[in-house]
Order: C-alpha cells, then structure tokens, then sequence
C-alpha cells in the first residue's frame, strides 16, 4: 500500500462528506458505466477527474501517475485484442501485413471491441480511483461493518492496514540505516543489501509480531478488535445536487446516443 | 483497600532461551496512592517487572499481589487484574492497535463492554486531556514518535486503571510536551491513581516522585521515600546510576548551610537557599 496515496486521502477537501454518499455515487456511476457506449464513459471519466482532482484537491501530476500506470498496463493487453493471427486477412480488416506465410491483422470489430473496452476500463478506473483517493481506508471498513459482511473481515483488514504500514516503516527504516552507511553504492553491494533488508525484515517481524501480541493482551483483548470512530460527516447538498444531475445527465446522453447513433 | 497496592515476593522470571534470570529474588512493596519511580542501570529488569506486574509473563517463581489478592493465570483473573493496572510501553508501536489516533483510544474501552456514548465520551475527554483533539481522526502512521508516545499514554489513562505503569514516558517527548504530560500525570495522581513509572531521568525523580525503587541486576536494591533512598544512594559509591542535578548543588554547599536547611526538592527551593547565601 502507497503512503502518499493514504495520506492524500486523510487530507483531501471531500473528507467531510460522508463515505456513504461518495460510495453510493462511485457505485452507481460504476453501473451506469457498465451499460452505456464510449463517449458517456469518456464523460464519466472526465467527471470523476474534477471530482478527484478539483473538487477533492488530489494534486494532478500524482493523479496523471496513477491513470498512465493503470492505462499503459491497459493498452499493452489491448494490443492482444486488436491485432489477430490467420492464414488469410478477412474482408473487414482494416489493415494486415503479411507474416510467417500468414497474415497479421487488425479488424473492425475488433477495434471496436477494444475500443469499447479501453473506454470502460477508463471510466470505471477513474471512479475507483475517486474512492481510493476520497475515502481513508479506516472510514470505508466503518461503512463495510454496517453491510451484512461478516465482522472478522473487517476486522482483519484493518489489522492488515494497520500492521502493513508498520512493516513498511521498519523495511524503510532498515533501507535507511543501510543507505546512510553506504549500502547501495554499488550494484553488487545493492543486492546484498537487499538480502539482508529482507532476512533483517523477516527477523524483525517475527519479533514485532510477539511484541504486539503482549500489546494487545495488555490492552484487555477480549476476543474481538472493536474500535469506536466518530463520524463527523456533513451530507452536502451542493455535491448530492450535482450528483443526482449529472448521473440523469449521463443517463439522457445514452439514450440520445442510441436513438440517434 | 490495603496500604499497599502492588506487591512482589521473592519474584523470578528468565525469559524463554536466555541464559540469566532477568528478575530474581524480587520483593517490594508499592504504597497505594502514590506518585512512585523505578530506577535502575540499562538491563536491570525494569520493563521484565512491568510486564510481570501485569500479568503478561508468568513467574517462574514467587507471587504477585494486588490489593493482597494474588495473581492466577487463569483468564477471568487476568482479565480484570489488566482492568484494574494499565501498562504503557517503552516502544508505542508495541501497543497502538487501530487505523486511526480516536479509535486507538477507544480500543481498550470496547474491549471492557461499555455503552458506545460512553466510549465516545470518554475518547473524548481523554483527547482533550492529553492534547490530541486535533490528531483525532488521523491515522497512526502519520504520527511523529512523541505523537505515538502521548497517544499510547492517553490509550491507557482512557480506562481509568488503579495502578498505571509507565515505561520511559518522557522519552522522545519535546520540553513542552513533557511538562504537558507531567501536568497530566499529576492530574491522574491527584485522581487516587498509582503511577509507577520507569525512567532514567533522576532530575524528573528527584522532584516529581514520593517513593523511590532503585532495581539492580534483576532485584531490588532500595526502596522508599525519595529522599531517603537518595541518601542511601550516596553511600553506595559502587552503584553507578547519577545523582540529581539539585543533589548535587546542594552537596556542595557549605555544612552549615546544609545544617540550617531541609534539602530542597525543587529548584525554586534550591534558589531560596542559595539566594539567602548571596
Ligand atoms: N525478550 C527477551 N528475551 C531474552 N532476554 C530478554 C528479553 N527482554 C529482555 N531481556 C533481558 O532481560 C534483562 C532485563 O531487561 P529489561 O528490558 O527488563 O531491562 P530494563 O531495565 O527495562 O532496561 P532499559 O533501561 O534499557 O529499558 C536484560 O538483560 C535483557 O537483555
Ligand atoms: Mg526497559
């Protein structure tokens, strides 16, 4: 789990609104994104950028990081889909060179289909991302404990969150200490550095394992992790308005675009 | 309730695989009530008494009593002994269990069954107290060391324990933050609650504690009012652990001053003498 996409999530301006709301909203534009063609997918995921990148201050440049790296990943699968293998082109193919005394080529249908796919990944990233971004993770397990999920689920995920962050504090702390004496100067010290980043992190996660494990019985462990969280949401009108209107929006242009497209 | 709320008879504990005893032979008495320190070089077994103390190691030997019920290992005993004495670690990240600072705090409290406005009302008041109201809903990894440190202490003050041992609570505290927190303990001591707190700063003993343990190689060397036990610390030259700095001042004064005076446990105290002088 990144830090900085945590701590953005902590900080950003949409923390105040309720992680009902902005889960409800990603869920329903997830749906609609699941129904409708291209060019509303487009809009929703340039919807979700100024939700995400204005209305919540998530800074730009890390939010363009994030969309190319899903994207490139994206693109590099879809090339699989375009482009097909057989011993002669057919009709509809847009293109085709010849190959190994085959052909191979791109057709319509497929483009189309990878068209289809690349804008839906695209709307439906941009709205998750928006979740990632606008929602600590601590508030959406509040928010999972009121649905029928079992607790020791959520419990465990946010032990899970809790202890990774403490693993990656001493893995950093660890890579830090080997730094400053040195330790990456060159190629082969780099790696023998990282051997013994990884022993040292194993060695030392068994011992913090046993420490938290007096911690907790220390603090009365009764069988269960149970926290308590205030929930000092404000509903806003102004963001629900927009919401509502903007998913009828998109609901209207599908249609347009199937009546008249 | 007895004069004595804690106490240790002839205490042994060897830790799983290591060659030495960490504690042995150990006997005190904790007076109920008061503000009390545990003193002693690096390694002599200070933070083996806390956890025995609250029931997380089984002596291998002797007996733990509190309020002159002794110790079982059973888990309905345990369970309310720990309600009963609070412990703060050396090391926070040893004890903070939750996502975020507010429901840190409230972790030991659900863990005892109360009403949740109780629980709210209470990780309130204590964030209040312990100056973390503006921390409340940020996540534990996004604190500072000392952050860390006043959010484990606040975690346990949160439950009202009778007994609070506190293992190095100043370290990595800054000045401001360490007169904040001694304020605060004063606070909780005024309350009726026995602190018990383990450090290496004999300044702070020196003017904050009312009894004094003084622990070396796994067993008790002193223990009593502090003065006395820093009188008795002097004539032990062998046993190197400091001496405070008022101490030491007024070591050097000449006899007769001393004579004519109480030994001063402050430095306001310390300034009225030497102000007289000049
Ligand atoms: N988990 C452990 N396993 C084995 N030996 C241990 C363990 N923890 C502590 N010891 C040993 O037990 C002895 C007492 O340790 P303890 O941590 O109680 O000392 P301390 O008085 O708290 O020291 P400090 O002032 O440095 O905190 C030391 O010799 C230490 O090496
Ligand atoms: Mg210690």
């Amino acid at each position: 789990m990144n830090t900085q996409l945590d701590a953005l999530a902590y900080g950003n301006r949409l923390r105040t609104l309720p992680p009902e709301q902005k889960l409800f909203f990603a869920l329903v534009l997830l749906v609609i994104a699941m129904f409708v063609h291209p060019p509303i997918h487009l809009a929703v995921g340039s919807w979700m950028l100024v939700w995400t990148v204005f209305y919540a201050g998530i800074p730009w440049r890390f939010y363009l990081g994030m969309v190319l790296g899903v994207m490139s990943f994206l693109l590099t699968s879809l090339a699989a889909i375009i482009c097909n293998f057989a011993s002669l082109a057919p009709d509809d193919s847009l293109w085709s060179w010849p190959l190994w005394g085959g052909q191979i080529y791109m057709s319509m249908s497929a483009l189309q289909q990878a068209i289809e796919i690349f804008s839906r990944s695209l709307a439906s990233t941009a709205t998750l991302f928006f979740i990632i971004l606008t929602v600590p993770f601590a508030e959406l397990a509040v928010v999972l404990e009121k649905t029928p999920l079992p607790t020791i689920l959520t419990e465990l995920l946010l032990l899970c969150y809790r202890f990774i962050f403490l693993l990656a504090e001493v893995a950093q702390s660890i890579a830090i200490a080997q730094q400053s004496r040195g330790g990456y100067r060159t190629r082969r010290l780099a790696l023998s550095s990282v051997s013994l980043l990884i022993r040292q992190l194993i060695q030392r996660t068994a011992i913090r394992y046993q420490q938290i494990a007096l911690g907790i019985k220390a603090r009365g462990f009764n069988q269960e992790f149970r926290f308590w969280q205030s929930q000092p949401y404000k509903y806003s009108w102004r963001y629900g308005l927009e919401s509502i209107a903007g998913c009828i929006l998109l609901v209207i242009g599908e249609i347009f675009y199937r009546i008249y497209v | 309730m007895s004069d004595y709320l804690l106490e240790m008879q002839g205490v042994e504990y060897t830790y799983p695989m290591a060659e030495q005893a960490a504690v042995k032979n150990l006997s005190f008495r904790l007076p109920s009530g008061r503000k009390t320190a545990l003193i002693g070089q690096n390694g002599c077994g200070k933070s083996t008494l806390f956890l025995l103390a609250d029931g997380l190691c089984r002596p291998q030997q002797g007996v733990i009593l509190l309020d002159g019920v002794t110790l079982k290992f059973d888990r309905q005993t345990l369970n309310r002994w720990r309600q009963r004495v609070g412990l703060v670690f050396q090391d926070p990240e040893q004890q903070l269990v939750a996502p975020t600072v507010e429901s840190d705090i409230s972790y030991g409290l659900c863990n005892q069954n109360l009403p949740e406005q109780e629980v709210a009302d209470r990780v309130r008041r204590t964030l209040a107290d312990f100056q973390l109201t503006e921390l409340a809903r940020r996540p534990l990894h996004h604190l500072s060391l000392g952050q860390k440190k006043r959010v484990s202490i606040a975690g346990v003050m949160a439950l009202r324990p009778d007994l609070v041992l506190l293992d190095e609570p100043t370290a990595y505290l800054d000045p401001v933050q360490t007169r904040n927190l001694l304020t605060e303990l004063d606070n909780i001591a005024r309350s009726g609650t026995t602190l018990l707190i383990a450090t290496h700063d004999l300044d702070f003993v020196y003017q904050w504690a009312e009894w004094v343990l003084v622990m070396n190689n796994g067993s008790l060397l002193l223990e009593g009012e502090t003065l006395a036990v820093f009188e008795q610390l002097q004539l032990l030259p062998s046993f190197e652990i400091g001496m405070p700095l008022i101490w030491q001042i007024w070591q050097t004064l000449p006899a007769k001053v001393r004579d004519d005076h109480q030994v001063p446990r402050s430095i306001a105290e310390l300034a009225v003498i030497t102000n007289l002088l000049a």
